[in-house]
């Protein structure tokens, strides 16, 4: 990149889980909550703001481009531009580069950019016997009796939905569900249970230990439920205190029950929430004289037979690596977003292995170990959850709070992305 | 049916008599006739326009130099004249419009009205009025009022004498009968015609309540025979006239009026049985809702129940009679009077600078205006509310509500919990009674944000502090706000008791300071007060005036003193109260006379509404400034350590059972007094109405003798929106003038012997009266 993008406010909503409390929040809220918020805190004008891109998986039905939709909510100004971006579990990454590439080819000054998603929102649907069947009934040509001999034609089963979620979790080229990469993965890696279960077990304790030290106070801003009781929401549903490996090793494995070793204990699971970021280029925030959480410096995505496509972080760091010649070990801290806990685990022995450099990244040396201190420092997505839209700029802003609090300056943010990509993106600390 | 077949015989007939100037031509006369010319001509205010081969005539109203069109005598007058011109031509159809933008007619002319009973002939000049609109009804062709815009009032009778009326469907476009809620009646055929054409039960609401109604629902009423989009009237207009040409009965009105054209004795019968029934009702209802202060709406329903239905000639002339007796009749009471006077003031209220006053202890008149600020613009894009209790939720709801992004700043996200509640309460009320739709709340909540930490604030953002009433708290408060603000950036406080200036001074740049003071509840008060600080900018001043007048506020620019304007009157007027409650010991007496005076409730109602913690904070602040009054502080302490806080704690000097008096508080008078609670005393309601009305009015000379407020008739507005004075008697000072200043002046001698000095008669009191004069000169 020719020059370093400031990234300025950051903040989030705590991550409910699916069916939990934020569920009756739509993508468009959660999103409002968001900008509105990292808005006030940078104390812009609206009117200063130049585009709002938000990234979304699952983007709701009753808001075609969500983005414009929560930009008008939000108050933002009615002649702001809008546009939704959909890199499946990187969408609140490419919501960012997006918008680091508008503002650097001169297109936008201020940009908004973030991420939302209300997983719970997703609808289930007709499965496709009932679509045809409804169809059929619809056509007008069909005389009374042809009518009736259609009626008779349903059966049950075709009450049967189909799920939303496990749908669009399910990859359409491989066929496998994004479960079932992981298990190829510990396979491949010969990953054991209960060496996932300890991952996750920890994800938890680091988590927990992170909102008790009030690390998470400044990136949540509470939200209040829509329900009845208006309840409001201040941290994340999902860590919990109580976690123990005897609770995880009882869970059965979810995606293969006979022979598999990744249950819903070591997975992330399924939730809602949203994040926002405001961009622009360093001079920019310099004159403008605005206080930084920190810089976006270089970033990549890389693609992967999609059955692997766990493994995403490491072709995408690699490539990182090689654009700004930097090597792992100058990282301070490096989130790699916790899919699953097996996933996080090939990647740290792929980086390791000389074997898999060799075989798959065309280069003779292992990319480095990973020093496990540096990592996924406050505990990640197996605790807190995986909001897919979201998480992309939750570890954005949540490298850069980190790296401020420990007074650091390097860090990598990386994730793996359904479908066989990664990105990963290079953060400095103001 | 009989209207429309009648141009056609007139103009036939006309024909013949005219002799041709070429007989041989005579064939093709009857399609396209060239002995008219074409017309289109600006005589006055209007513009006439006459097609001779469509046979279509217009009457466009542009009065000149006003925004709006209004029916004065003068345009009356060149109406008569025009129609009676047209009237000459083979015409077809008349069309009538207005050429201004979003108006029809905004009804007759308010001051016209009021200089009335001057002329010696003024049932004359009324019957006029009235003889012109019904020369519309009876014009030989059909009519048809094209509107776009306001139809209010004398607009509305004149469009309801057209034969047809087409409507914008647009959400400016209002159809009212108001007349009723300035004290006077529809005068030119209101009463008769819309019953005849919408219905009784529909034509008693528009006519009573002087509800409006937009397109649609006048398309649904009959009130107008078409509603369209403003923008397809042009070519929806030819369509329509087709239409009317060929077979008027395929019109909507004309077909659902089937029943009554087949079956009238159905009709007639169903009217005679229902009639009584329903004006009885509606008069109980009415004397419920506003009392028997208010002469008018019975004497409409008086109208309309001798006369309903009047779809007869002879009928509506009888009617048109009758709404002649009843305007002149109204016009002569005192009510009327000061509905109209009231009026008058609101608009003007509505169209005054908002001007900054001197401080009080300022006398140089010049050196306030200097300009202290750099900036002369003030944009407002957003607004900061600092605390969520009752008043902050309200600004808050306000501001969201006129579309202005708004922060709600609390000190916990507990506080913040309890304010969301207070702002989903408001919008759940509005969803209950104004029918604000679910999708409004949805927009307006999301445009709200909470936060417990301070952020920096932008420049376009008005900060309106609204915490707890305590000096201490404010000024660190407003301490805080400065170090997050440029220095131009607007921040005003919610609050009348405690001192502006000495909140002023813990601001480094108090040119940017102000006083906003809202009443509970907000969303359904309008009025506020703004008061300047002691180096406030004028600039600044006006810039949030204006602000505040755009969102729908009666904004009263006052000086600053303890209390402002409303809340030093108020409770001058409560703590006489509170002395009389001492000597005599019934509350219920004191509540129903003042009830009967016109107040919206009695002094003892309003304090339990208000709550007696605030009632105390209040009445403790202005203690100290004022303390020639009554002071009433050690009987609300004991209440309140009763936790006797009046309504929302079930308590108070009423004991309340869910929300409703239950009788007064039994244990109340023991408290209070103890052993003298047995010592009672009886006042004659007269004189316990003239002891609080009094302190209430000494309070008020004393502030306009101070400039506290800078006209009479804005200190009676405030009055009116501000405590429910009643509207019939036209404010405080109005009564003082009705009373005559001379009398009033012996009247607080009398009191001043009786109780106490704090019934001096003022000075403002003493001059007006050795100089003769009146409060208002109008």
């Amino acid at each position: 990149m020719k020059e370093r993008i400031a990234i300025l406010g950051g903040v989030r909503t705590p991550i409910g889980k699916a069916g939990g409390v934020l569920s009756d929040l739509t993508a468009v809220e959660l999103g409002t909550h968001v900008v509105k918020e990292t808005l006030a805190r940078t104390a812009i004008k609206k009117s200063d703001v130049d585009e709002l891109i938000m990234g979304n998986v699952a983007q709701p039905v009753e808001a075609a481009n969500v983005s414009r939709v929560i930009a008008l909510r939000a108050g933002l100004d009615d002649h702001l531009p809008a546009f939704t971006v959909q890199r499946n579990c990187a969408s609140g990454m490419q919501a960012i580069t997006s918008a680091a590439e508008r503002i650097l080819a001169g297109g936008a000054t201020i940009c908004i950019a973030g991420g939302v998603e209300a997983m719970s929102q997703i609808p289930l649907l007709y499965n496709e016997d009932m679509t045809a069947f409804f169809y059929q009934l619809s056509n007008k040509r069909l005389s009374s009796w042809q009518r009736l001999n259609v009626l008779m034609k349903f059966r049950p089963r075709y009450l049967k939905p189909t799920i939303g979620v496990v749908k669009g979790l399910t990859d359409p080229v491989c066929g496998l569900n994004m479960g079932q990469t992981a298990e190829v993965l510990a396979r491949e890696f010969k990953i054991s249970r209960s060496e996932q279960d300890h991952f996750a077990l920890a994800s938890h304790r680091k988590a927990i230990a992170a909102e008790r030290a009030g690390h998470f106070a400044t990136e949540i801003h509470p939200i209040f439920t829509k329900d009845k009781q208006n309840t409001l929401i201040k941290k994340d549903e999902g860590p919990r205190s109580n976690q123990s490996l005897t609770s995880l090793a009882a869970l059965k494995p979810y995606f293969d029950r006979r022979t598999g070793t990744v249950t819903v204990g070591n997975a992330c699971s399924i939730n809602d929430g949203a994040a926002a970021v405001v961009l622009m280029r360093e001079k920019e925030a310099k004159r403008r004289k605005l206080p930084c959480l920190g810089y976006l410096t270089a970033y990549s995505y890389a693609a992967l037979p999609a059955h692997r496509m766990g493994l995403g972080p490491i072709y995408a760091t690699h490539r990182l690596l090689k654009e700004t010649k930097l090597l792992l070990k100058n990282f301070d801290l490096i989130e790699i977003n916790e899919a699953f806990a097996a996933q996080v685990l090939a990647n740290i022995k792929a980086f390791t292995s000389k074997k898999f450099s060799e075989t798959y990244l065309n280069t003779s040396k292992a990319l480095g170990s990973i020093d496990e201190s540096k990592l996924n420092v406050s505990g990640g997505a197996i605790a807190l959850g995986h909001p897919v839209g979201m998480s992309g700029t939750r570890l954005v802003i949540h490298i850069l709070n980190e790296l401020q609090r420990r007074k650091k300056r390097r860090g990598l943010a990386t994730l793996c992305v359904g479908g066989g990509q990664g990105a990963a993106l290079y953060l400095e600390s103001s | 049916m009989k209207r429309s077949s009648t141009p056609n015989t007139t103009t036939s007939s006309r024909m013949k008599q005219q002799p041709s100037s070429t007989p041989s031509r005579s064939k093709n006369l009857s399609k396209g006739r060239k002995i008219n010319k074409t017309i289109n001509e600006t005589i006055g205010d209007f513009k006439i326009e006459y097609n001779p081969t469509t046979n279509i005539g217009a009457l466009t109203l542009d009065l000149k130099n006003s925004k709006v069109n209004i029916l004065t005598s003068k345009v009356l007058y060149q109406l008569d004249q025009h129609l009676k011109k047209l009237a000459t031509l083979p015409i077809k159809i008349l069309l009538i419009k207005s050429a201004k933008p979003k108006s029809f007619i905004a009804g007759a002319d308010i001051n016209e009205i009021k200089q009335i009973l001057k002329s010696p002939t003024h049932t004359k000049i009324i019957a006029q009025g009235q003889n012109i609109i019904d020369n519309i009804a009876h014009f030989k062709a059909p009519t048809v009022a094209v509107i776009d815009g306001h139809a209010l009032g004398g607009g509305l009778e004149l469009a309801l004498a057209c034969t047809y009326r087409i409507v914008s469907s647009e959400s400016y476009t209002k159809l009212a009968l108001p007349e009723v809620t300035l004290g006077i009646l529809p005068g030119f055929g209101g009463t008769q015609r819309l019953p005849a054409l919408i219905g009784l039960n529909a034509a008693l609401k528009m006519i009573l309540k002087g509800t409006a109604v937009n397109g649609s629902k006048a398309y649904r009423l009959g009130l107008a025979d078409k509603v369209i989009p403003s923008a397809y009237i042009s070519f929806e207009l030819p369509k329509f006239i087709d239409q009317v040409n060929r077979n008027p009965h395929s019109l909507r009105k004309d077909r659902s009026r089937r029943l009554r054209r087949h079956f009238p004795w159905i009709v007639a019968l169903a009217t005679k049985l229902a009639l009584k029934p329903i004006l009885r009702f509606t008069r109980k209802q009415l004397l419920k809702s506003i009392g028997p202060h208010y002469p008018a709406p019975n004497k409409v329903l008086k109208i309309i129940s001798q006369t309903y239905p009047a779809v007869t000639t002879e009928k509506i002339k009888h009617g048109l009679a009758l709404e002649r007796i009843g305007f002149l009749e109204l016009l002569k009471t005192a009510s009327t009077s000061h509905l109209l006077a009231l009026f008058h003031h609101s608009t003007m209220l509505k169209n005054k600078a908002i001007v900054k006053a001197a401080p009080l202890n300022q006398k140089s008149s010049t050196s306030h205006l200097k300009r202290t600020l750099k900036k002369s613009h003030f944009p407002i894009e957003q607004s900061l509310v600092i605390g969520g209790g009752t008043m902050g939720a309200g600004i808050a709801w306000l501001m969201s509500h006129h579309n202005l992004p708004v922060r709600i700043k609390e000190v916990s996200w507990e506080a913040a919990s309890s304010g969301y509640q207070k702002l989903l309460a408001i919008h759940n009320q509005r969803e209950r009674k104004v029918g604000q739709p679910q999708q409004v709340t949805t927009a307006e909540l999301s445009r709200t944000s909470f936060t417990t930490s301070w952020t920096p604030v932008h420049n376009e953002t008005l900060v309106i502090e609204a915490v707890p009433e305590n000096l201490e708290l404010k000024k660190n408060i407003l301490k805080t706000l400065e170090r997050y603000c440029s220095q131009d950036t607007i921040i005003a406080t919610n609050t009348s008791s405690l001192s502006i200036d000495q909140l002023a001074r813990s601001l480094k740049h108090s040119e940017r300071f102000l006083a906003i003071h809202f009443f509970n509840p907000v969303h359904r008060m309008k009025l506020v007060e703004l008061a300047p600080g002691p180096k406030t900018d004028p600039e600044l001043f006006a810039t949030v005036g204006r602000f505040l007048k755009k969102q729908n506020r009666i904004v009263i620019p006052v000086k600053a003193c303890p209390g402002f304007l409303v809340n030093r009157i108020l409770f001058a007027y409560l703590n006489e109260a509170m002395k009389i409650l001492e000597e005599t010991k019934d509350i219920e007496t004191i509540d129903a006379s003042l009830k009967d005076f016109g107040m919206p409730m009695g002094p003892f109602r309003l304090i339990d509404q208000i709550g007696l913690d605030v009632c105390a904070h209040v009445a403790q602040c202005l203690s100290k400034a004022y303390r020639h009054l009554p002071n009433p502080l050690k009987a609300y302490k004991k209440l309140n350590q009763r936790n006797w806080l009046g309504q929302k704690a079930g308590t108070g000097f009423y004991a309340y059972a869910s929300g409703q008096p239950m009788g007064v508080n039994p244990e109340l008078y023991h408290e209070l007094y103890g052993e003298s609670a047995l010592m009672k005393r009886t006042f004659t309601s007269e004189k316990i109405i003239e002891r609080l009305i009094m302190a209430m009015a000494h309070e008020s000379l004393i502030a306009l003798e101070l400039g506290i407020v800078q006209t009479p008739w804005e200190l009676d507005l405030a009055l009116l929106y501000g405590t429910g004075f009643p509207a019939f008697r036209g404010g405080i000072l109005r009564y003082i003038d009705t009373l005559t200043p001379a009398k009033a002046f012996k009247k607080f001698e009398r009191l001043k012997d009786f109780y106490g000095d704090h019934f001096t008669p003022p000075a403002i009191l003493k001059d007006t009266v050795s100089r003769n004069q009146l409060f208002y000169n109008d």
